[in-house]
């Protein structure tokens, strides 16, 4: 189901309706009940999935302090059925925004969950009861296309919910936010009249038109992603909560460091949290750690070569930042007056495009596909 | 002949249940969590309490004591007692035996209303005026069926029928405030106890004059209204819980909310209710405040709400730093409010008009007058430091029965406060001292004298005094230095466990130091400024050392820090994190990591590593592993 479909409006309209007329002390209980049967009519293996995950996590986390052994078994186990649902339909293409061939927000969820185990690991919280956890994962607004969103902030938003005009209102503007980046800017713009333009020029203009249909395809794709969450984002608020943006401004950033902490912001400061820590405490080696938090981050979306490429290539951009920051100091470079802007003005570009190549990557059915993309760009063939 | 609203001959409680009566708007008066309590029922209990206690045969001069823990319960009583002209007696339902019937015994009082279950080895029946009755309250769980109650068409009745039990007993009276009651405004409203174990516990009495001056006061100083909901967690048998709560939200026809028991650990939870609870004002104690400032900036929002007007600080010294920089930190006015229970409860008040406002200060004596004076009465000049003394209606009657220490604190209508203040030319009155002995420690008054009268009856004790230092959280902690009969005769935690059984927790000594002798004068009177000082020397000798590790790893790791994120050591607090340093980007963290872990030589476990997210959490981290 698409998150700009009217069957999802319906949803949304409903939920929200019934919501704010029921009292307040059975909310929650009413907006769990509702996210079980959205599954259950749409995606009823992933209703399921997400009840057993909801058991897990809760029966797994409940321990005063949870201990390693027991961390690795329960998050194991939701990494497992996890990774069996994305070898399943790994080979098969998608588009930008998929996850629908596996059950329904699996990957959203599923990384919900090991949230929550792994801060009940690092004790940033005690333990909650089993409605708070349930409130917290089964969240209608983020259910389809995340962000995935942070218990902590979920559970005191739910102790400070109460009515506000202005809240409903910030949803509504964030909803219309949405569907204009969707339908006006990424469909209509972006996809049919930018694409009709850079399509014309196929047969004269192959370098541009390989150029301008990368951007066309990265734009689209930015476009599309950022429109979904900012309706996830939209419904949140319609419900009282202010969920975790999920991008700001990525395009204008000057380095790849700055780049990952405004994109997909709710996925990558989850690999940052929890995985670039993680190696970086088995390894003491930020450059190791960088790779490996980017190729989970690629995984996540897809277990299959390009994205293992995708993440590497981008765990080696990071690895490299990292290593010219300790060389920069070294270097003389002239900043004053004007040099400054200029610096500021090609770091962005360099970012962009070291970004925008990477969806070479994945935009293209294979290995083979993306290599003859690049050596059309960088005039090799 | 019922009596209505437009009649002035009415009292002013009278006018406070008519007001309930009356009420159109919907709301509660009372808000426990998710339970509240209605206008229309205050007014049903309270009235039919009023009819019991008329019916009882008591009025004016008869007193009635109350020990509940169920705030909403009290509330109907005490309205009730008094619009009958009886005196309420609150008393603390967690203090000890030995108290309650030194104080039931003091209030001379004709009935008691006591928690069922409560207080079951006080034989209150011989300690009360004539043998009088006891009447046991029912827990509010008990005291009705609500289904049942719907079903039977009584919502409001009252079930049961022992007419020894509260609210059976007011089953046979209607709630009504039939046949006018003189009541003279000069009748004592209510009694409250500040000292409590001594063999003469100090009564403070308050009129009804007194105590609706003090409430017209606060409504129109704090701009209240039917819209206001006041937070207050204070208890009941201490004024700033009682008038400055629980009176206050029925006389202005607001919502008072009191939504749990405080514990530290729910300090989070609470904050949050007052966005969801859309409060209007939150009264608390400056101990609240240090504990709210320590939760950091997660918590910062806490009063970003467009219903909140204002914190009230009161029962204690607020701290001129601590007012400032909460006030910046969580952008909220923090009104500062000075009185005692002698004054029912405030005199002078810091705010919330920017005219009466200066931090450091407790701004103005409204609706009453302020001077200070020196040893001989004489009025000082603006500027000069001495007792400052209050005169007004907000004054009280005197001490229970104590026309001695009466005389002592009230001369031509005035009130020594025992507080030695300044009064500068525009009017600004700032506290600089103390007459008394008095500890506030966490808003309460704690007298040192009862604390130690209570351990001079432990046997192994030879001699005692108790005195209060100044604590960063709770303002003053109480301090107890004892000598036993023999050195190992017992331990601090054995004399704890002795004082709980003998009095209230809130006065139990934090620290009590075991001493072979203490300091003492030529006439052999204790000095307690040495004292004082060899208490000092036990604490810095106790926590020197953990103090040296725990400020050295703290300015390593912030000196760390600042080298790794390029700032200067001063924009570097505890809650310093990625959020707040721009330069805390991921690399920057592990860098910043493996500096701490070559700097103390330790190594970081992956549990440790994902924990610390800011400079606090490294700092805790590094102490435990140094120690």
């Amino acid at each position: 189901m698409s998150a700009t479909s009217f069957i999802w409006l319906g949803w949304m309209a409903g939920a929200t309706a019934t919501y704010w007329l029921t009292p307040a002390a059975y909310r929650d209980f009413l907006l769990i009940a509702i996210t079980a049967t959205f599954l259950t009519v749409y995606a009823p293996e992933s209703a399921i999935i997400l009840a057993a995950f909801t058991g897990l996590t809760y029966f797994g986390g409940r321990e005063q302090r949870l201990s390693t052994w027991r961390l690795i078994a329960v998050a194991g186990l939701i990494l497992s059925v996890l990774v069996y649902y994305k070898l399943r339909v790994a080979g098969e293409q998608f588009g930008w925004v998929q996850s629908v061939a596996i059950p329904l927000g699996l990957s959203y969820y599923s990384f919900r969950c090991l949230h929550y185990l792994l801060e009940r690991y690092k004790g940033a919280f005690p333990g909650c009861d089993l409605r708070s956890l349930s409130a917290y994962l089964f969240f209608l607004p983020t259910i389809m296309v995340g962000p995935i969103h942070r218990f902590p902030q979920f559970n005191r938003d739910g102790r400070r919910l109460r009515w506000d005009t202005w809240k409903f209102s910030e949803g509504l503007t964030r909803l219309l936010y949405g569907y204009f980046k969707v339908m006006v800017l990424a469909v209509f713009l972006v996809s049919e009249q930018f694409g009709q333009f850079v399509g014309s020029l196929h047969d004269t203009h192959l370098w541009t038109f390989t150029y301008l249909h990368l951007l066309e395809r990265t734009f689209y794709g930015y476009l599309l992603f950022a429109g979904y969450s900012d309706i996830a984002i939209g419904f949140a608020l319609l419900l009282g909560f202010r969920v975790i943006e999920n991008f700001n401004w990525p395009f204008i950033r000057r380095n790849i460091s700055e780049f990952w902490n405004s994109w997909h912001i709710s996925l990558s400061s989850w690999v940052r949290e929890y995985i670039y820590k993680s190696v970086f405490a088995a390894t003491r080696s930020a450059a190791l750690a960088a790779v490996a938090t980017m190729l989970i981050f690629g995984l996540w979306h897809e277990i299959s070569f390009r994205y293992i490429a995708w993440g590497a290539y981008h765990g080696a951009g990071i690895a490299f930042w990292q290593w010219f920051q300790g060389m920069k100091s070294s270097l003389s470079f002239p900043k004053e007056g004007a040099w400054q802007y200029l610096w500021h003005g090609l770091s962005i570009l360099i970012t962009f495009h070291f970004v925008t190549l990477s969806f070479v990557l994945v935009l293209e059915p294979d290995l083979q596909a993306a290599i003859a993309v690049y050596a059309r760009l960088f005039m090799v063939s | 002949m019922e009596t209505n609203a437009a009649d002035n001959s009415l009292t002013r409680c009278h006018q406070v249940l008519e007001q309930s009566r009356l009420r159109t708007k919907p709301g509660k008066w009372l808000l426990e969590g998710r339970v509240g309590r209605s206008y229309g029922e205050f007014f049903d209990r309270a009235g039919r309490v009023a009819s019991c206690a008329r019916a009882r045969g008591l009025g004016v001069d008869d007193r009635a004591i109350i020990i509940s823990d169920d705030d909403g319960t009290i509330i109907e009583i005490f309205f009730g007692l008094i619009a009958a002209g009886v005196t309420a007696v609150i008393l603390n339902p967690r203090g000890s035996v030995d108290e309650t019937e030194s104080l039931v015994r003091a209030a001379d009082a004709s009935l008691v209303f006591v928690d069922d279950g409560r207080f079951s080895d006080v034989d209150f029946a011989t300690l009360l005026r004539n043998g009088s009755p006891v009447i046991r309250i029912l827990p509010p769980a008990a005291q009705r069926t609500r289904l049942f109650a719907r079903l039977s068409g009584k919502p409001n009745a009252p079930l049961g029928s022992s007419q020894e039990t509260y609210p059976a007993m007011l089953s046979p009276f209607e709630p009504r405030l039939a046949t006018p009651v003189e009541i003279p405004d000069t009748t004592t409203a209510y009694i409250l106890f500040t000292s409590g174990t001594t063999s003469q516990p100090k009564g403070v009495e308050i009129t009804h004059k007194s105590l609706f001056a003090q409430m017209d006061t606060f409504v129109r100083q704090y701009r209240l209204d039917e819209s206001s909901r006041i937070l207050n967690l204070l208890p009941l048998q201490h004024t700033d819980g009682l008038t400055h709560g629980a009176v206050l939200s029925l006389t202005c026809g607001g919502t008072l909310v009191r939504p749990m028991r405080f514990r530290v650990d729910r300090l989070p939870a609470l904050l949050d209710e007052i966005y969801k609870s859309r409060i209007t004002h939150f009264i608390t104690v400056p101990s609240m405040l240090v504990l709210i400032r320590q939760l950091g900036r997660d918590y910062e929002d806490a009063f970003d709400s467009d219903d909140f007007q204002f914190i009230i600080s009161t029962a204690a010294y607020l701290d001129a730093g601590l007012w400032q920089s909460l006030q910046e930190s969580h952008d909220v006015r923090i009104v500062n409010v000075y009185g005692l229970t002698e004054t029912v409860c405030e005199a002078c008040y810091c705010g919330p008009d920017d005219e009466s406002f200066r931090i450091g200060t407790v701004g103005k004596p409204v609706d009453c007058e302020a001077k200070v004076v020196d040893a001989d009465g004489t009025t000082l000049a603006p500027g000069q430091e001495g007792e400052l003394l209050i005169k007004g209606d907000n004054v009280m009657k005197g001490y229970f029965r104590m026309p001695g220490e009466t005389e002592n604190v009230l001369r031509d209508g005035w009130f020594h406060t025992g507080d030695i203040a300044t009064i500068d030319e525009q009017g600004f009155v700032t506290i600089v001292g103390r007459k008394k002995s008095v500890i506030i420690s966490g808003g309460y008054n704690i007298y040192p004298e009862d604390v130690t009268n209570v351990l001079m009856r432990m046997d192994i004790i030879t001699d005692a005094v108790t005195i209060g230092i100044p604590d960063e959280t709770w303002g003053e902690r109480v301090v107890s230095c004892v000598i036993l009969t023999d050195r190992d005769a017992g331990s601090a935690s054995d004399i704890s466990e002795f004082f709980l059984r003998h009095a209230a927790r809130e006065k139990l000594p934090r620290d009590i130091y075991i001493m072979d002798e203490f300091p003492r004068g030529p006439a052999g009177k204790v000095q307690l400024d040495k004292l004082r000082h060899r208490i000092e020397q036990l604490r810095q000798h106790s926590a020197a050392h953990r103090d040296s590790e725990s400020g050295s790893v703290s300015s390593v790791v912030t000196d760390i820090a600042s080298s790794v994120f390029k700032m200067p050591v001063s924009d570097l607090g505890p809650d310093a994190s990625p959020d707040t340093v721009s330069a805390w980007n991921s690399l920057a963290h592990v860098e910043f990591l493996m500096a701490l872990e070559v700097e103390f030589g330790e190594r970081f476990t992956a549990r440790e590593i994902m924990s610390i997210s800011n400079l606090g959490q490294a700092v805790r981290v590094l102490r435990d592993k140094v120690a």
